[in-house]
């Protein structure tokens, strides 16, 4: 690791001061589980880290309007411990499945979202539910789409004066329905392949407007507008889920990476199972509670 | 150079480390309270693991200063009693270490126990979430543990053979 030095933030307005100060030189740290080892590799050598730890204005959930926001230094423990109820109940069961017990009690919603690797999971379900990052600098703030906001693999579209400070999620109709699915070697892992759809479900379970994004396997989470239109308003059952699981089996194109190795035509073919299961999955990830169709968790 | 201070097993400890310390070297290097394991430096194997505010967290991947000013948990101060341990080497009677210890001896969960300093923090942080777990939430708690002699199976049984007592007792003040 290089030498750096440490800064602590009392307060937003400070943190955004350093970083208008120190710009590239600067990493904020939040709960620094990716950033550290990083720094070990020397693959990152900020001069300056920035300690989040003391904004409490970033941490945990709250309503606006009818819009959730999750603020960036919200630990993956205390997402899956104290899930959003509405739509977003999911969020929690997704945090509490990402890494190992002892990651999640330090490791943040926002910080995955900053480091934009692929294979987290927190970019692709902000993705496919429409989410928008609110990022503030001395020079203003701005909201960005979640589907703007990744440009490549662990790159973004955020400057190095600015700070990611909450993800904020629409309001959604009582018939909106989501589900998530991924793909590891062990359960500790980081995804090898994951895939979150989100969409309006009517009684009959027909998917309406329904957004399709894969990740982990993709450079950054990756919408399939082909199998959108596929599902659309379409009967819903076996067979279409099977049509559309063999149609993202096709177009999908996962990179070869050097570990672990997986033949691309099995990411392919496990893409298309995660999207079948994905789609089988009634219920999906509201709470039930009058939020998702069919009910239950 | 910054100054650290934080509750460690009850005391508070505070030294002078560089920004780069890492909370695993603090507790082993500064402070020589070398339970606590250095097994794979890159928050894989669990072997560091340690309780931070009642949490548990891998202390390879956590900076001392991040720690600073908080309480810390190590296998050293499991024990009833131990906020003034034994020296190192000296044994520590059977009646005060914790019901989690006791079981991992008896059940033969402790082989070669380089991974068993890490399975205690996050069992315990477990327990203490979910008092009355299943096997499968044993075994997920544990997910980030590496052991490479017990199999885990004895570490699960002694998870659960701890829990039980645990509940059939109340928990001291």
């Amino acid at each position: 690791m290089r030498s750096f030095a440490y800064l602590e933030s009392a307060s937003l307005d400070e943190a955004l001061s350093q970083l208008a100060e120190y710009g590239e030189d600067a990493r904020p740290i939040a709960g620094g589980q990716s950033l550290l080892l990083e720094m070990k590799d020397r693959a990152r050598a900020p001069r300056y880290l920035i300690s989040l730890a003391g904004i409490s204005e970033m941490h945990g959930l709250a309503s606006h309007g009818a819009r959730l926001a999750v603020g960036a230094t919200t630990s993956y423990r205390g997402l899956g411990d104290s899930p959003p109820d509405g739509p977003y109940f999911g969020l929690g069961r997704v945090a509490a499945d990402i890494a190992d017990l002892p990651v999640r009690s330090m490791a943040t919603v926002g910080g995955a979202i900053c480091q934009a690797d692929p294979r987290f999971d927190m970019p692709v379900v902000a993705t496919a539910l429409g989410a928008e990052f609110l990022l503030r600098s001395q020079s203003g703030d701005r909201l960005v789409p979640a589907h703007e906001f990744f440009t490549g693999q662990r790159t973004t579209v955020m400057r190095p004066d600015e700070l990611l400070t909450s993800l904020v999620f629409p309001e959604r109709a009582a018939d909106f329905w989501w589900a998530f699915r991924k793909f590891r070697m062990r359960s500790m892992d980081a995804a090898q392949a994951s895939v979150a759809v989100a969409g309006r479900r009517d009684a009959a379970g027909a998917l309406h407007d329904p957004v399709v994004v894969v990740g982990a396997c993709t450079s950054s989470p990756t919408r399939f507008t082909q199998i959108e239109q596929l599902l659309d308003g379409a009967s819903p059952g076996a067979e279409l889920y099977t049509e559309a699981a063999n149609l993202l089996a096709t177009l999908a194109d996962p990179p070869a990476r050097p570990w672990p190795f997986l033949e691309p035509g099995y990411l392919r073919h496990t893409c298309g199972v995660l999207l079948r299961r994905a789609l089988s999955d009634t219920n999906g990830y509201g709470d039930g509670n009058g939020t998702s169709p069919s009910g239950g968790r | 150079m910054r100054t650290v201070s934080m509750r460690v097993n009850g005391r508070v400890r505070t030294a002078e480390v560089d920004e780069r310390t890492l909370l695993l070297e603090f507790l082993r290097d500064h402070l020589l309270l070398t339970g606590t394991h250095n097994g794979c430096l890159e928050a894989r194997c669990g072997c560091c693991a340690v309780l931070l505010n009642g949490r548990s967290v891998k202390s390879c991947n956590v900076l001392a200063l991040q720690a600073n000013g908080g309480d810390v948990t190590t296998v050293e101060g499991f024990a009833a009693g131990s906020d003034d341990p034994a020296p190192f080497g000296e044994a520590i009677s059977d009646q005060s270490y914790a019901p989690l210890q006791r079981a991992f001896h008896e059940h033969g969960a402790v082989q070669c126990g380089f991974c068993t300093p890490g399975m205690l923090a996050v069992i315990t942080d477990l327990l203490q979430r979910n008092p009355d777990p299943t096997p499968d939430q044993v075994r997920e708690g544990i997910r980030g543990n590496l052991c490479r002699c017990t199999g885990y199976q004895k570490i699960v049984d002694a998870a659960l053979a701890a829990a039980s007592e645990m509940r059939s007792v109340p928990a001291e003040a």
